[in-house]
């Protein structure tokens, strides 16, 4: 056969898997689980033997849509499916056995659409998958739809995402009737809207700042769903399109991306200090480590990008499957009553803090690497503009490295609140019921976090990855910069010792807190108050808009619809009476002269005798003037 | 001798028809009516005699006194069978004599 054969295989095998399981119901997590180790396996076949794929097939008359899978589209599928069969597995016994039917068919269905957004070559097609995998986080974000919250924010995240893809669908058509539809053919786009229609599509996607509100929503779905599309994969598809197109966009752009990178990474980071809930810390730790992605790209380290986006989805996938576990131990997601939980659930421990590690960047781990890529290349991008002459360019490096603080100061509060402070636990903490379908997947996901495993040399920026998506190696030597970072994780997680550590002032009325009462303190917990701005000014200034046009609706369209039925049945009336006397006055006539004719017709044969002898002579006397005259 | 000219006859003779004819058409009375029919008969018979002054054959005449006899004889036999419905309906009225409406 050939490789196109097996490619189609690989991106319907998981659908084919979650419509199986739906169908069969018994042993639906088996079916669905197989079918994504067949997928994974056979995508690594095809990544080990260096496959590659392109194709072109007519969609409607002169219109054709386009497949292509290069090395990286075929890294990131196997990136996509390892995540996936491991939230897969994960999910066998996470998740009740009376949801699994459903809920693998949504996984499988994601799992196809995110395949499918990742191997397409023309836009459109891409752009039907994009819409496809929001689609697929909808139904999965709203998985417990009997929840109010969560079918508020399933809906919350589906529009958000709608109202950038409005500038990428914009952007794509003009892209592509201006140059071309599909990826491999792209050159430079001259068109600064262009590409900030692109770069907005891509925001919306990958949650960046004025689009971020949706993702720390999401969490209201299953947290193995949390693990997989809003932390390792859909998540990263912005990323991915920015990977794609960010080569050939202007200037000016890629600036945009590199500021709003580094503001939505020091907002994710900002916000994620003060949060109480395990689940949200990590949504805007996803916020943050996104917007680091976005600020390599923006900076031009496509590759440093590259590499954190592979590292990224390892370490928080992992995170994200350590707080499920969490919660299914402790029955609740709120830091404030955990805590002290380091003795009975070691492994655990042990798994959670080297992602951890990871997340914050600590040296010998992989996020390290990938972030090292990443603000060198910032650190150089801020040089050269400030030797073009906008020294302003160095502030995106500061707020970059800030976040690395604080990046390291939340990792470590959350460890520390869950792990090591006094127990607060309200209920009683359950047996660990070891499953080895959770452990398995949380292991694996730990070992790929850990530096060794992912790079040549650990203190380098680079990893055997980017080689094999086809990048060339980061060429960062001899600076500085990781130097600094390792010292700011490490005063990062000193000072939040020094705050949370045992016995300290917060942890003592931790239970009861809800948010410092400093200015910066309620800024960061209500990250930033954006979603109260989205509240204030666009909701109500929508349902303002709304209201005038209902009222608008119903006074004047209303009225017009009223008048044009009265006036209707004025007419009809009008035309019942013209009918009645006009026409029926026909009708009645014609009646009433034939019943006239008939009358005198029937006095020739009246009873009287003298009637007939009056017709007699009357007859007698027409015959003669007939005769005569 | 100066002789009565024609017309005069016949505007006789058309008076009396007429009146004839008017009292069969509005009398209720059955006899009357019977009389309005002898009245104009007897206009067409003083036709035929006026008619046949000016006829030296007088067939005219001839004719006029045949068809009186005829009158009287259609009188006699007109007036038993007037008796004969009286008899059986108690009515000389025409209005009521409808046999045929019922």
């Amino acid at each position: 056969m050939n490789t196109g054969v097996w490619m189609i295989l690989t991106l319907l095998l998981p659908l084919m898997g979650g419509m199986l399981a739906y169908t069969f119901r018994i042993q639906a997590a088996r079916i669905a689980t197989g079918f994504a180790f067949l997928a994974l396996a056979l995508s690594s076949l095809l990544l080990i033997n260096g496959f590659n794929w392109s194709t072109r097939f007519l969609w409607i008359p002169e219109f054709h849509l386009g497949w292509r899978v290069d090395q990286l589209a075929l890294v990131l599928c196997t990136l996509v499916l390892l995540i996936s069969f491991l939230v897969h597995l994960f999910s066998v016994k996470y998740m009740h056995v009376h949801e699994h039917p459903r809920y693998f068919l949504k996984l499988g269905f994601f799992t196809t659409a995110m395949l499918g957004l990742l191997m397409a070559d023309h836009l459109l097609l891409l752009f039907i998958f994009w819409e496809v995998v929001g689609f697929a986080s909808y139904l999965l974000i709203g998985f417990y739809h009997e929840k109010k919250e969560a079918a508020k924010s399933a809906k919350w995240a589906f529009l958000t995402n709608r109202v950038a893809d409005v500038a990428l669908l914009g952007a794509i058509l003009s892209l592509g009737f201006e140059q071309s539809f599909f990826l491999s053919e792209l050159t430079a786009i001259p068109s600064v809207w262009i590409g900030a229609g692109l770069l907005i599509g891509a925001m919306g996607k990958s949650a960046q700042l004025p689009f971020s509100g949706w993702l720390p929503r999401a969490m209201t779905g299953p947290t193995p769903v949390s693990a997989l599309i809003h932390a390792a994969t859909m998540v990263a598809a912005g990323v991915y399109l920015m990977l794609r197109v960010g080569p050939f966009l202007p200037e000016v752009v890629l600036t945009c991306a590199a500021i709003v990178g580094a503001l939505t990474a020091f907002f994710g980071a900002f916000t994620a200090v003060t949060q109480h809930d395990v689940k949200q810390v990590l949504a805007y730790s996803t916020v943050s480590q996104l917007g680091f992605m976005f600020l390599g790209i923006g900076v031009g380290a496509f590759e440093s990008s590259f590499f954190h986006l592979w590292t990224h989805a390892f370490f928080k996938a992992g995170l994200f499957l350590a707080a499920g576990v969490l919660m299914h131990h402790v029955g609740t997601q709120d830091m404030r009553q955990m805590g002290g939980l380091g003795g009975s659930m070691k492994w655990l421990m042990t798994l959670h803090v080297i992602c951890g590690m990871a997340l914050a960047g600590f040296p010998l781990f992989s996020g390290f690497m990938s972030k090292e890529g990443i603000l060198q290349a910032t650190w150089s991008w801020a040089e050269q503009q400030t030797a073009a002459g906008y020294s302003e360019a160095h502030l995106v490096s500061y707020f970059a490295f800030f976040t690395l603080f604080l990046t390291a100061w939340y990792i470590a509060r959350q460890v520390w609140m869950i792990y090591w402070t006094p127990s607060r636990t309200v209920a009683s903490v359950e047996g660990s019921g070891y499953h080895w379908q959770m452990g398995i997947p949380l292991i694996l996901l730990s070992i790929a976090s850990l530096g060794i495993v992912q790079g040549f040399h650990v203190f380098s920026s680079s990893g055997w990855v980017m080689e094999l998506a086809g990048f060339s190696l980061a060429a960062h030597a001899g600076s500085l910069i990781p130097f600094v970072s390792s010292g700011l994780v490490l005063i990062g997680f000193v000072h939040c010792y020094g705050l949370y550590g045992p016995r300290r002032f917060y942890v003592q009325h931790y239970a009861q807190s809800t948010y410092p009462p400093s200015i910066m303190g309620r800024l960061s917990y209500f990250g930033w108050y954006v979603d109260s701005l989205y509240d204030r000014v666009l909701s109500s200034g929508y349902v303002t808009v709304a209201k005038g046009l209902h009222w608008f609706d119903k006074k004047a369209v209303d009225g017009t619809v009223n008048a044009i039925g009265v006036s209707g049945v004025v007419f009809a009336k009008f035309l019942s009476l013209v009918d009645t006397y006009v026409v029926d006055g026909f009708v009645q006539l014609t009646v009433w002269i034939s019943r006239q004719v008939g009358r005198l017709a029937t006095r020739i044969q009246s009873a009287n005798v003298q009637h007939q002898i009056a017709w007699l002579i009357f007859v007698l006397i027409l015959l003669l003037v007939f005769l005569l005259f | 001798m100066t002789s009565v000219p024609i017309h005069y006859y016949l505007i006789l003779a058309g008076f009396l028809f007429s009146s004839g004819l008017l009292i069969v058409l509005m009398k209720r009375n059955i006899v009357f009516v019977l009389m309005g029919i002898e009245l104009m008969l007897n206009a067409a018979h003083l036709n035929f005699a006026a008619f046949s002054r000016f006829d030296s054959k007088l067939d005219g005449q001839v004719m006029a006194v045949f068809s009186v006899v005829l009158a009287a004889a259609e009188a006699a036999i007109a007036l038993a069978i007037l008796l004969n419905i009286y008899k059986k309906h108690h009515t000389s009225d025409l209005e009521d004599l409808k046999e045929l409406k019922n």
